[in-house]
This record gives C-alpha cells, structure tokens and sequence, in this order.
C-alpha cells in the first residue's frame, strides 16, 4: 500500500510536467514566436492590425523624450520608419535616448496618424559588455538621463 | 545605474541553492548507508 | 574507501569552495560595473556559468543513457550516473531561471516574458523534472532504465533548442556573447577573465556535486536491494538479523519477478 502510494504521486508529478510543457509551448511559445515587429513591419501591417495588442521594437530616437502628465511621450525608429510613441506610466530604469527597445501595445485607433499606445516598455540590450569610460561612474546611462530628464523638462 | 540590491539578492540566492543542494546529498547519503537504514528502517 | 582516490575527493571538494569564492570576489570587486547595465550586470558571471552547468549535466545524462542503450556498454551503473546528472542539471535550470529573473527585472524592467529563450528553457526545466519522476516509477532495473534512458535522450534534443533560440527566433534576450555565431566575444578584458573563471568554478563545481551524487545514487540502490530481500526473507519466515543473512545469502537472491511480487 506504501508502495502504491508512492506510485501516484510519481505519475501525478509526470501529469504536472507534461501540462507544463504543453501550457508553455502551445499558450506561450506559438503565440510569441515573432517576439516584436520592426518600425517598418508595423507600419506596413497597420491596417490589418487594427488596434489588437503586438510588440513594436526599434531605438528612442534622441530629443524625442518628453514627460507627460500620464507617463513619456518618444519617437521609435528602425532606421527607415518612425513611430511615435505615447506611454502610460514611468519607463524601466535604463530607458535613454539612443536605447533599443521593445513597446508593448497597439494603435491608438485605425487611422493612419495614430500614434502607438504602449502599456510596458522593455529594454532590448545587447550583448556587448564593457566598463564605463571613466572608472567607477556610468557616465553613458547617466548623461543619457540626464538628457531624457532634460528633454522631459523642455 | 541599477539597484545594487538585485546583485545581492542573486548572489545570495546561488550560495543558498548550492548549499542547500549540498546538505541534502549529505542527508540523503546518511539516510542512505546501508548498515544503518537495515538497522531501524522506519526511521 | 580510504586511500588516494577520497584524498583527492577532498582536494576537489577544497578546490570547488576555492574557484567560487574567488569568482564572488571577481565579480564583485575586482570587475567594472558595465557601461550601460551599471552593476545589474554582475549578474552575468552566475547566470551565464550556471546556464552552463545546466547544460553539462544534461549533456552526461544524454551520453550516460546512449552508452545505457549500447549493448557493447550496456551497465546499471550508466543508468546511475544519467540520473544523478539530470537532477544536478534540474536544480541548476531553476537556478538559471531565477537568477535571469533577477537581472531582467533592472535591465529588461520585467520578471518574466514570454520570449523563446525563457520558454524554451522552462520547457527544458519541465522536461528533466518530468524525467527525474519517471525514473521514480516503479519497474524492473533494465526496463526502468532503458525507459529512462530513451526518455533522457528526447529530452536533450532541447538543450540545443535553448542554446539556439536566441539566434533562430527574435528575442529580447541578448545573443551568446562568446558562442556567438561569429565567435567574436564583444566583452571587455577583466569582464571576459571573471566570466571565464566563472566557467571554470561552476564546472568544477558540477565534477563535485556529480561524485557526491553519484555515490549516492550507488548507496540507494544497494540499500533498495537490501530492503527488498529482507522483506523477500520475512515472507519465508525467516525472521533474522538483517545484515548476515544478506551478505552470505547473496547466490541464492529471486529473480525480478519474485522480487516484485514482495513489493506487492
């Protein structure tokens, strides 16, 4: 009877792993394979998107910053197409001119002038590491908030 | 600049992984020594 | 059990508190904090050596069950050491989970997000957990480990997965830094030296836990055995004292099926 005992709960953890794995591949996976479109990807699927929720990636484009009663106002760029950007709440911590990121939400509304309504900003970093120029002080990320905070101001 | 306090806690947190992985293998090593689970083996 | 070979046990086991006391003071003190990622990314020199580690374990598990599969090297004792590295490789998918968690939250600004890396490695965490129980289930030695082994080996066809998401999907976690595709590591001098040591530590660290796991794996079995033929001697009536029948009685031990049917 011990033995039987034992036996279920080895088949119950089994059962637990194999719901698991289907949840994260079929609910998460499938659904977030393309991770984040491109400035560009959006703005050519617009009309088809409508207002449904995706993720937009590209780089704050430099002077774009600006704080708004209900969070930051910044451009997005991919190089070739440029968003503008609404974004309800205070942006992550590293969040800078220049930083590549990836927004979280849809048009404001169909038309072709909507700006892109974010909910969540996250920051795409590299994976390039070095220490700041000058020893013990990180002087890229903090002149890069002083100018946020600077153009916020203006 | 980042919250240092994220580095503590995820150094923290590996030295206590790795520690406590390692009590367990000695417990379960003493659990398991045979001349002694024979002896009393419902404990 | 005494001699050269536990002497130098010992010494491995002093050599592993070494290598990872001196990564902690590496990666603490001695490295820069990153230009962009301040000290946040210190978090690198454990999440990138346990992800390692992980991955080792899980590569000498799939090793261990294909030399298990082999007939020419079929041995119980490889189905041991598949075992004990998948639950050391378990223990430390966790840990890379949650130390990535850990630094994406100042870096990313989240905990978690459904990205191919994070979901692929969690997947990869639910698959060795989920063999660790099948192994569990009660059966036969052989047919538990041929099961266990072939089990083993779809599961590592994930590792591979993990390691390439980030280059076959877009993800907002970052490329490998050294095993880019380019093999061109873009990471700073003594950045470079303390992630590198960081390798070397948790590899070591992998050698120990395997050899104390190991052996216990090896103390299970035996005393599983014992057990079994003690109760299978009680059934006979033959009350005794536990240990000399045991060892002297050793030739005369029932088959599987008689084995079984005490377990019942």
């Amino acid at each position: 009877m011990h033995l039987r005992h034992g036996l279920a709960r080895w088949w119950v953890l089994l059962g637990i792993c194999a719901a698991a794995i289907a949840w994260l591949v079929v609910g998460g996976l499938a659904s977030n394979i393309v991770y984040f479109r491109t400035a560009s990807e959006a703005q050519a699927d617009r009309v088809h998107d409508a207002t449904h929720v995706f993720r937009l990636a590209g780089a704050v484009v430099p002077n774009s910053v600006q704080a708004v009663a209900d969070g930051v106002d910044f451009q997005l760029t991919d190089g070739h197409v440029t968003i503008p950007v609404h974004h309800r709440g205070d942006p992550p911590e590293l969040f800078r001119p220049g930083a590549p990121v990836v927004v979280e939400g849809h048009w404001d509304s169909p038309a072709s002038s909507a700006f892109f309504a974010s909910d969540r900003i996250l920051i795409k970093h590299g994976s390039e590491y070095s220490p700041p120029p000058v020893p013990g002080q990180n002087a890229p990320a903090n002149a890069g908030q002083a100018n946020a905070t600077q153009a916020a101001r203006r | 600049m980042t919250d240092p306090g994220f580095v503590v806690a995820g150094y923290t947190i590996t030295a206590l992984v790795i520690t406590a992985y390692a009590a367990s293998l000695r417990a379960r090593m003493r659990r398991a020594d045979p001349t002694r689970s024979l002896r009393n083996r419902d404990g | 059990m005494t001699g050269w070979r536990s002497r130098l046990g010992q010494l491995t086991d002093l050599a592993t508190v070494g290598a990872l006391g001196t990564l902690g003071y590496l990666a603490l003190v001695v490295a820069p904090p990153d230009a962009v990622q301040g000290d946040a990314q210190r978090l690198m020199y454990l999440h990138v050596p346990v992800a390692w580690l992980a991955y080792l374990s899980f590569g000498v598990t799939a090793l261990a069950s294909l030399l298990y599969l082999v007939p020419a090297t079929r041995s119980l004792r490889w189905d041991l050491l598949a075992g004990a590295s998948a639950e050391i490789g378990v223990v430390f998918t966790g840990l890379t989970i949650l130390l990535g968690s850990i630094w994406a939250r100042p870096v990313w600004g989240v905990w978690w997000t459904w990205d191919a890396r994070l979901v692929t490695t969690a997947v990869l965490f639910f698959l060795f957990l989920g063999y660790l129980a099948l192994r569990q289930v009660p059966a036969a030695p052989h047919v538990r480990a041929r099961r266990a082994a072939v089990a083993g080996l779809v599961a590592v066809t994930d590792v591979p997965v993990v390691h390439l998401s980030v280059i076959w999907w877009r993800t907002l976690h970052q490329q490998p830094t050294v095993l880019n595709p380019e093999l061109n590591p873009q990471i700073h001098g003594v950045m470079a030296t303390t992630l590198l040591w960081g390798v070397v530590a948790f590899t070591l660290l992998y050698v120990t836990l395997l050899r104390h796991r190991y052996r216990l794996a090896g103390l299970e079995e035996q005393r599983e055995e014992l057990l079994l033929h003690q109760a299978v001697l009680e059934r006979r009536g033959i009350a005794a004292d536990p240990l000399v029948p045991v060892l002297s009685d050793a030739q005369s031990l029932p088959d599987t099926q008689t084995l079984s049917e005490a377990q019942r």
